[in-house]
């Protein structure tokens, strides 16, 4: 995918020290050095793969930037316009390309037009990320309303993805539907493999894909990614008054920083989530700091 | 013996003439099955939001005219190819367009697929009337040099008959 987006050039200058496993991102600014993040570590990429010196970076120009948004959303912008207005589009892959550039405000925003920088973040399924935690989530054949925390990059998705494939993978036929708003978990068009009892909806705000998750689709759990607005608890909440369970994830670097978010406070008061899984990057992407009750004392810590 | 070599020498002249007006008819089904695409590919587009690349494949497979498919194929060839558009390889093959009928699409092909579905509808209606527009010179060019050529040749096969055979 990366390499139907990207210059001929840049990608076979991005392959030379490293293969794409390695690579977490690639950010393009106009007229500023291409930087790449691999093995989560910064470099800037130069003509002859990733280096430290920014005076041997290949530079990013306008034309470069408007031409991968235009490859990434396969020759048609009118096709993507919705998330593009919404600052990103998502590719084949769970691949987010965020946007920057400026905005046609009419009303509302109409579109963003003259890009002048995107941010490729690329993922990577990790099997059995969650195998760790896996147990605090599954109680006793039931399954405990589970929130995962942690700041940006620190693996939510990941963690998310491989909640959900586990699962499948240990043959518990739990129905999971998938509010995908950014198409990132399931890669769009479920590009990701995430098991048998699966369903989802991307590319739609979370308010509306959950409610009509509960009316069409009987699921049992229902799973989305970086809850934050008041439409998102409301759904979330008639979803638990539903009976359904939820596995969601929030961006938050701790549990004191947790309970300061607004609209969260009525699910801590009303111990919605029974369990609360923290993520940070101490030792990379994806290291489980603490697991949480929903009292909020911690049943296991430190970095796993 | 000489009535069938008047009748081939007659015919001869005719399909000449037909050859030579050939021109004119290939210029008015072109425009007319661009802009019957075109029509189509809206549609597609405006609903579905299909993929341009996607769309034109798509109605590319029943679409039976060479000068317009060879437009689309090397369109959408050089597209995926590296996404720039050269007008000299966008017409490669097709002689049959004058060059202010070429910057017209040429500047159509280059504009498809970056703005919204409002502006590339908007965009395309614009096309489409342009195209209506040389559709209907063509038509009267087709309707005016077609006969005369094929009925010039004919005579011609005919003198030549009369003075020859």
């Amino acid at each position: 995918m990366l390499q139907k987006i990207l210059q001929k050039e840049i990608y076979n200058s991005l392959l030379l020290k490293h293969n794409e496993r390695e690579i977490n991102e690639i950010r393009l600014r106009a007229s500023k050095p291409i930087v790449v993040i691999c093995n989560s570590k910064p470099y800037f990429l130069g003509e002859y793969g990733v280096c430290s010196n920014a005076n041997q970076a290949i530079y990013a120009t306008k034309d470069l930037i408007s031409n991968i948004v235009f490859k990434a959303s396969d020759y048609s912008i009118y096709s993507v316009n919705e998330q593009i207005k919404q600052g990103f589009l998502t590719l084949e892959g769970g691949i987010r390309i965020g946007i920057c550039g400026n905005a046609v405000v009419e009303d509302a925003i109409k579109t963003i037009n003259e890009f002048n920088s995107v941010c490729i973040r690329i993922p990577h399924l990790i099997k059995n990320a969650a195998l760790p935690i896996f147990n605090q989530i599954l109680n006793g054949g039931n399954i405990n309303n589970t929130l995962i925390i942690s700041p940006p990059g620190a693996g939510k998705t990941t963690m998310l993805r491989d909640i959900v494939y586990q699962f499948s993978n240990h043959n518990y036929p739990y129905n999971f539907f998938i509010a995908d708003e950014r198409g990132e978990i399931t890669g769009g068009n479920n590009a990701i493999n995430l098991g048998n009892f699966c369903d989802s909806i991307c590319f739609l705000n979370k308010k509306d894909s959950i409610l009509f998750g509960l009316r069409s689709m009987s699921p049992d759990v229902i799973v989305t990614d970086e809850l934050g607005a008041k439409d998102d608890f409301d759904a979330l909440e008639y979803a638990l008054n539903c009976g359904v369970k939820v596995v969601a994830t929030m961006h938050a670097s701790s549990i004191e920083d947790l309970k300061t978010k607004p609209y969260f406070q009525k699910f801590l008061e009303n111990k919605y989530f029974k369990r609360y899984i923290v993520l940070s990057k101490e030792n990379g992407a994806g290291t489980i700091d603490g697991v949480y009750r929903e009292n909020l004392t911690r049943i296991y810590g430190g970095a796993i | 013996m000489k009535i069938i070599m008047v009748i081939l020498l007659v015919a001869l002249c005719g399909a000449i003439g037909y050859g030579l007006s050939k021109n004119y008819s290939d210029r008015k089904k072109f425009f007319y099955c661009l802009e019957s695409f075109f029509v189509v590919f809206k549609v597609d587009i405006s609903f579905n939001k299909s993929k341009l690349l996607t769309a034109l494949n798509a109605e590319l497979k029943t679409v039976k005219n060479k000068n317009l498919t060879m437009l689309l194929t090397n369109f959408t060839s050089l597209l995926t190819q590296n996404g720039q558009l050269n007008k000299n390889e966008v017409f490669k093959g097709i002689n049959i367009l004058y060059e202010q009928e070429k910057d017209v699409i040429f500047a159509f092909l280059q504009g498809l697929g970056k703005s919204d579905v409002f502006n590339q509808v908007q965009t395309i209606d614009n096309f489409l009337f342009k195209v209506r527009e040389f559709y209907d010179v063509s038509n009267k060019d087709c309707k005016k040099y077609c006969p005369l050529y094929v009925k010039l040749s004919i005579i011609f096969g005919l003198l030549i008959a009369i003075i020859f055979i």
